[in-house]
C-alpha cells in the first residue's frame, strides 16, 4: 500500500500539465484578444482626436481666408503625431458636396471621418501623419499638404 | 518555485522546473507591456484633445482688425485736421501708418510674431461738413440743393446735435431709382427704390449715423436691416453712380459730415462750389475740403506656425 503506484504519478503529472496549459493559454487568448480591442479603441479615439485637430486648423484657415482681400496667403502649420500606437495613418481631404476629413490607418484597418462645416472650398488633397499644413490656393481652395 | 537552470540531480527540483508557467509569466508579461504602451497611447491623445490650437490664428484677426482701428483713426484725424490738398492729406496718412507699423511691430514680436504693414495703395476723396449749428441749406441757403453728384461711395454719412421743425430728406438718386430717408424729430422712414418702407421710432432724434445705422446711439433697423430677405441700407437698390441730394434743408439745424468718394480724377468737379463755403469765409454754408476716402494696406502676420497675408481696405463708417 505505501508503496507508489506508477499509473497514478503518471497520470496526475499528465493532468497536472494538461489543466495548467488550459488554464494559461486561456490566460493569455483573453489577455491577448483583450489588448487588441483596447488597441483598436486607442486607435479610433486618436484617429478622431486627430481629425478633429485638422478639422480646427482647416476652420482657422477658412475663417482667415474669409477675413482676407486680393492677394492673400493663408497658412498653418500643425505638428501631430506620426503614428497612432505603432501604425502610420493618412489624412486625406475629401472634395465633395459635403467636404469631409478622412483619417484611416491600413493595420488595422480603421477609419474616421468629420464632417467640414467651412465657407471655403475644399480640394481633393491627401497627406501621411506627421507634420501638416493646411493652407489656401486660389485655385483649389483650402487644401492639406506635407511640410 | 521554479528554477531556470537544471539543479544538481537528486534534489526534488530537478522533477519540477515548471517551464510552461514561467513561459506564461514571460508571455503575460508582454501583454502588460502593451497594455502600458497603449495606456501611454491614450494618455497622449487626452493630452492632444485638450489642447487649445487655434489661438495664433485668432491672433492674427485681432492684429488685423487692431490695424484697421488704428488707420482709421489715422485717416479721420488727418481728414479733419491738415486738409490744404490731397497730397498733405496723404503725406499725414502715410505718417499715420508708418508710426502704426512700428509701435506695432515693437510689440508684436516680443511674442515671437513678425508683421509688416505696407500701405499700398489711397483712394481720393471729398469731405462735406457743416459744424457751426445752422440749417442744412447751402450757400445760397436754398433748403433743396445736391450735396454732390455722380459717387460711387459714400462713408461716414452722419447728422449730429440735430432739431428738426419739419422733415428733412437724404434721397439718393441713378436717374431711375431713388433711396429716401426722411427724417423728423420722432422717426426715421427709410423707401427703397421699389417703394416699401420701413419706419424706426424715437422720442428726440438728436443723431443720425446714415452708414452706420444708428440713430441716437441706437441701432436703426430701417437703415440696416433686411425687409423680407432685401437689404435696406445706404443707397441700396441704386445701381452705378448716384447723386445725393437734401430736401427740406430748412426743417433742421445741426451738423452733418460724410466722405464722398471722388468719381473722377478731378475730383470735387463732382461738387457745385457755388453750394459750399470756403472754410474762411465769406459765407457760413457747408464746406468742402481734399480728404482720403480709402487706404490699401498689405498686411502680413507671420508666426512659426501660422501666416497670414492680405489686402486691406480701411475705409471708416461705410457701409457694408
Amino acid at each position: 500500500m505505501n508503496s507508489p503506484r506508477a499509473l497514478s504519478t503518471t497520470l496526475g503529472y499528465v493532468l497536472t500539465l494538461a489543466i495548467t496549459a488550459v488554464l494559461v493559454s486561456g490566460l493569455l487568448i483573453a489577455g491577448g484578444n483583450f489588448i487588441e480591442d483596447q488597441r483598436e479603441r486607442v486607435i479610433q479615439t486618436e484617429l478622431e482626436v486627430i481629425g478633429e485637430q485638422v478639422a480646427t486648423q482647416i476652420n482657422a484657415v477658412d475663417r482667415l481666408n474669409q477675413s482676407a482681400h486680393g492677394d492673400r496667403n493663408v497658412s498653418i502649420r500643425q505638428t501631430l503625431p506620426s503614428d497612432v500606437s505603432g501604425n502610420s495613418y493618412r489624412i486625406t481631404l475629401v472634395e465633395r458636396a459635403d467636404p469631409a476629413l478622412r483619417i484611416e490607418t491600413t493595420r488595422p484597418d480603421l477609419s474616421t471621418e468629420i464632417e467640414l462645416t467651412n465657407t471655403t472650398a475644399v480640394g481633393q488633397s491627401s497627406v501621411s501623419g506627421g507634420t501638416v499644413v493646411v493652407e489656401y490656393n486660389s485655385t483649389e481652395g483650402v487644401v492639406i499638404d506635407d511640410i | 518555485m521554479a528554477d531556470l537552470v537544471v539543479p544538481p540531480s537528486g534534489t526534488r527540483s530537478s522533477r519540477s522546473r515548471g517551464q510552461l508557467i514561467l513561459i506564461a509569466a514571460f508571455a503575460l508579461a508582454a501583454i502588460f507591456l502593451g497594455l502600458a504602451v497603449l495606456v501611454n497611447s491614450a494618455i497622449f491623445t487626452e493630452n492632444l484633445a485638450t489642447r487649445g490650437e487655434n489661438v495664433e490664428s485668432t491672433e492674427a484677426l485681432d492684429y488685423r482688425y487692431g490695424v484697421t482701428q488704428f488707420t482709421a483713426e489715422v485717416i479721420d484725424f488727418a481728414n479733419e485736421h491738415n486738409y490744404s490738398s490731397h497730397a498733405t492729406v496723404h503725406e499725414n496718412v502715410s505718417d499715420g501708418i508708418q508710426d502704426v507699423s512700428t509701435y506695432t511691430a515693437i510689440q508684436q514680436i516680443e511674442g515671437g510674431t513678425a508683421i509688416s504693414l505696407v500701405h499700398v495703395d489711397t483712394t481720393n476723396g471729398t469731405r462735406i461738413f457743416q459744424n457751426d449749428g445752422n440749417s442744412f441749406t447751402n450757400n445760397q441757403s436754398d433748403p433743396d440743393w445736391t450735396l454732390a453728384e455722380d459717387l460711387e461711395h459714400v462713408r461716414a454719412f452722419e447728422l449730429t446735435d440735430t432739431s428738426f421743425t419739419g422733415t428733412l430728406s437724404v434721397i439718393v438718386e441713378d436717374g431711375s431709382d431713388e433711396w429716401t430717408a426722411d427724417i423728423n424729430d420722432t422717426a426715421v422712414t427709410v423707401t427703397r427704390p421699389d417703394g416699401t418702407t420701413t419706419v424706426c421710432s424715437y422720442g428726440s432724434i438728436e443723431s443720425v449715423d446714415i452708414t452706420g445705422a444708428t440713430v441716437n446711439g441706437l441701432p436703426c433697423p430701417a437703415l440696416e436691416d433686411t425687409r423680407n430677405g432685401e437689404q435696406m441700407q445706404f443707397a441700396t437698390g441704386i445701381s452705378g453712380v448716384y447723386d445725393l441730394r437734401f430736401e427740406g434743408g430748412n426743417s433742421v439745424t445741426g451738423d452733418y459730415s460724410l466722405v464722398a468718394e471722388d468719381g473722377t480724377s478731378a475730383g470735387v468737379s463732382d461738387i457745385d462750389s457755388s453750394d459750399y463755403a470756403d472754410i474762411g469765409g465769406p459765407g457760413t454754408g457747408p464746406h468742402n475740403t481734399p480728404a482720403v476716402y480709402s487706404i490699401t494696406l498689405e498686411v502680413e502676420y507671420e508666426t512659426s506656425r501660422l501666416e497670414y497675408e492680405t489686402d486691406v481696405i480701411v475705409a471708416p463708417g461705410e457701409p457694408e
